[in-house]
């Protein structure tokens, strides 16, 4: 519907430039048929006007001759019949009115409508027309003026002698003498009806014929539009990336084959984007499949490395293992030994005493040696990124140092614990970041090949404004530093100061990837020959788990009888 | 009749310390204890002791540089290593020149048998004492 009021369109076009060259044609065509009309009915009237006025002249030869009015009123009679007469009159050559016939009556003032001067006129030999208006009685009318002749031939020989009804004035033979004037006036009222008339009938005609063009016009172009505008139509459908339509085919013109091809197009389009939404599709498999695939390399890269540090700490988890099964096993015979060697009845109770003593150092010892495997299955479980749940850091850092203290303790290396008691529970990966923890630890260790001093730091910043808070944990080694000029490189993978064979680089790029799991950060600072501090910026708010909340105490007894063996080394 | 009556024992590890000291106390010795090796050699520089034993892996000072240091105080004091690692023990005591040694965990006759051995070695090499 929009188009066909839009001036834009094709439609409106056509239409538009076709009507306009209609109606132009036809005003000019219009122009010309009343001008020509016009003429031709003027011209008629003036050629009746004439010739009556020419008859009367010849006819009024003898009345004038004779100045007889009645004679002459009774040819004026004749004319008065006419159509369209007014009046009709003869002058004698001093200008005076022989006769007149009116149809105003004889009162009508034809002298006042005569102010020529009638001895000119009648030198004229052809017929005078002029309009003439009279306000007074609001008419307008064409006066024919000619002279009434007496002709003569030289010699004397009379009119009827000569045998001629109507004997021409311009013949040289003839002798034409004026001796009167005729005048007759004829209303050009009725002319004028007749020309108004044609004109309205000729503007009306055309008018019908103009506006039957106009809807023919209307017609043909719609005939003409419509196809291309079903065209148009699936051309915007096609651009909007709807290709489920074909434009119909009505015909086997341009516009028709025009149509084909366009289906043709259409086809092929369609053909194209389903290749395409084929191909994209299983590009999305393959990169899903890619991604799980990485995403099983990165597990098992973060576990083999895992299982490196284990393989590090074996000794040390050994050491830590050994000590109490040690005391487990003397204990347990020692107490054996006490007991069979005597009769229950005979023990003492000193005896009791110091049995009980042994069976708690066993029982103590034994719980020593559960925590120890717990926390190392804690940690070497393989855990998938997105296990992600509440725990305490410190507590998570005192069970990485279960493993690592023996190592430190072997290196001569002090250990400095600096915990925050306010740290809040965060919500991350604590079987990754208590590898972090090691990867630390660990690297201090071996900065410190002559012993040193490590200190381990956990700070809360708690969150200020747009900032959702963190917690920090420090790594402070007195080590040999890191050389500037490879500080930037530690965190690449393989990249590796170590001998070969002794380290795989993996474990600062490892524990790089984890921390940026967490949405954190690792800082570096070293002076070489004064140390290195590693400090681990972990944001509290990667998740809506994030929030702030006391560390769960829950789990405090377990670390509690970590700590006491400890407590006791 | 033994040659050994005095027995320093050096663990970092306060039950297995402990648990030495009570079967070692039990058998008849006299017993001191120090938790590293700078204790013991503080110790060992003030009294005199038959025997020491001392464990490897200790912080501060580790039980081979304690070994070498007491034997310059005391040529003639008698050492069981212990630790956790019984085949580099064994290979480094021998090379080292130390008596005897014993793995962790060990069992209590493991123990006496290594006393056992470490009296009689002791007795070979000094017979006059």
């Amino acid at each position: 519907m929009r188009r066909w009021f839009s001036i834009a369109s094709l439609r409106f076009q056509a239409v538009a430039a076709i009507s306009a060259l209609i109606i132009i044609t036809s005003a000019i065509l219009v122009g010309f048929l009343i001008k020509s009309q016009k003429e031709h009915i003027t011209d008629e009237l003036e050629k009746r006007g004439a010739s009556l006025v020419k008859m009367l002249a010849n006819n009024s030869e003898y009345g004038v001759m004779i100045e007889s009015e009645y004679i002459l009123i009774d040819l004026m009679k004749t004319l008065s019949v006419e159509r369209d007469f007014q009046f009709v009159a003869i002058q004698n050559p001093e200008g005076s009115i022989i006769a007149q016939v009116s149809m105003f009556g004889s009162k009508f003032p034809l002298k006042s409508i005569f102010p020529e001067d009638a001895g000119e006129m009648m030198q004229g030999k052809t017929v005078m027309t002029q309009r003439k208006k009279i306000p007074d009685y609001n008419l307008e009318l064409i006066e024919f003026v000619y002279p009434v002749f007496k002709y003569s031939v030289e010699g004397g020989i009379s009119r009827e002698e000569l045998g001629v009804v109507m004997p021409s004035v311009s013949d040289p033979d003839i002798q034409a003498e004026a001796i009167g004037l005729a005048r007759l006036g004829i209303s050009l009222e009725n002319v004028k009806k007749d020309i108004s008339r044609m004109v309205w009938m000729t503007i009306f005609l055309t008018s019908l014929v103009v506006f039957a063009a106009i809807v023919v016009t209307i017609t043909l172009v719609n005939f003409i539009i419509k196809p291309i505008e079903n065209l148009v139509d699936v051309t915007e459908r096609i651009a909007a990336g709807d290709l489920s339509h074909d434009v119909p085919v009505k015909s086997n013109d341009e516009l028709g084959r025009l149509a084909i091809s366009f289906n043709k197009m259409t086809d092929s389009l369609r053909n194209y984007r389903e290749e395409v939404e084929m191909y994209n599709r299983t590009l999305e498999q393959k990169i899903a499949e890619r991604t799980s695939e990485l995403e099983e390399a990165q597990k098992q890269l973060i576990q083999s490395e895992k299982m490196a540090a284990i393989g590090e700490l074996a000794a040390g988890v050994a050491h830590e293992l050994n000590n109490p099964m040690g005391g487990i096993l003397g204990y347990s015979q020692y107490a054996l030994e006490k007991l069979s060697s005597r009769k229950a009845d005979d023990l003492s109770d000193d005896d009791v005493e110091m049995q009980c003593r042994f069976l708690e150092d066993i029982e103590q010892q034994a719980r020593r040696c559960k925590t120890i495997i717990k926390n190392l299955l804690k940690f070497s479980r393989t855990s998938a990124k997105t296990e992600f749940e509440k725990f305490d850091l410190n507590q998570a850092l005192e069970e990485t140092l279960t493993f690592v203290k023996h190592q430190l303790d072997m290196k001569n290396i002090d250990l400095e614990k600096n915990l925050d008691p306010n740290l809040p529970a965060y919500y991350g990966n604590s079987s990754q970041l208590q590898q972090v923890f090691t990867n630390m630890m660990l690297n201090a260790q071996q900065a410190m090949k002559d012993g040193g001093h490590l200190k381990i730091e956990s700070r809360f910043s708690p969150p200020i404004g747009e900032f959702q808070g963190c917690v920090e944990v420090e790594f402070t080694d007195t080590g040999t530093g890191i050389p500037p000029e490879i500080l930037n490189k530690i965190f690449e993978p393989f990249y590796t100061t170590k001998d070969v064979g002794k380290g795989t680089g993996l474990g600062l790029s490892i524990s790089y990837g984890i921390i940026k799991e967490h949405q954190g950060d690792i800082l570096v600072k070293s002076k070489i020959d004064e140390g290195t501090t590693f400090t681990l910026v972990l944001p509290l708010d990667i998740t809506d788990h994030g929030s702030i909340t006391p560390a769960e105490k829950q789990e405090k007894p377990a670390s509690e009888q970590n700590k006491s063996p400890q407590a006791e080394n | 009749m033994s040659g050994i009556k005095k027995i320093l024992v050096v663990d970092d590890t306060p039950v297995i310390r402990r648990l030495l000291c009570d079967v070692l106390e039990s058998e008849g010795y006299e017993i001191e204890e120090a938790v590293d090796g700078v204790e013991a050699l503080e110790k060992i520089r003030i009294s005199k002791y038959d025997l020491v034993f001392c464990d490897i892996h200790m912080p501060r000072k580790n039980g081979f540089d304690t070994f070498m240091a007491a034997r310059e105080i005391d040529p003639s004091l008698s050492f069981i290593m212990t630790d956790s690692f019984p085949d580099k023990l064994a290979e480094k005591t021998n090379e080292m020149g130390a008596m005897c040694c014993l793995a962790k965990p060990f069992e209590l006759d493991e123990l006496r048998k290594t006393l056992k051995q470490a009296e009689q070695l002791k007795k070979s090499k000094c017979p006059t004492k």
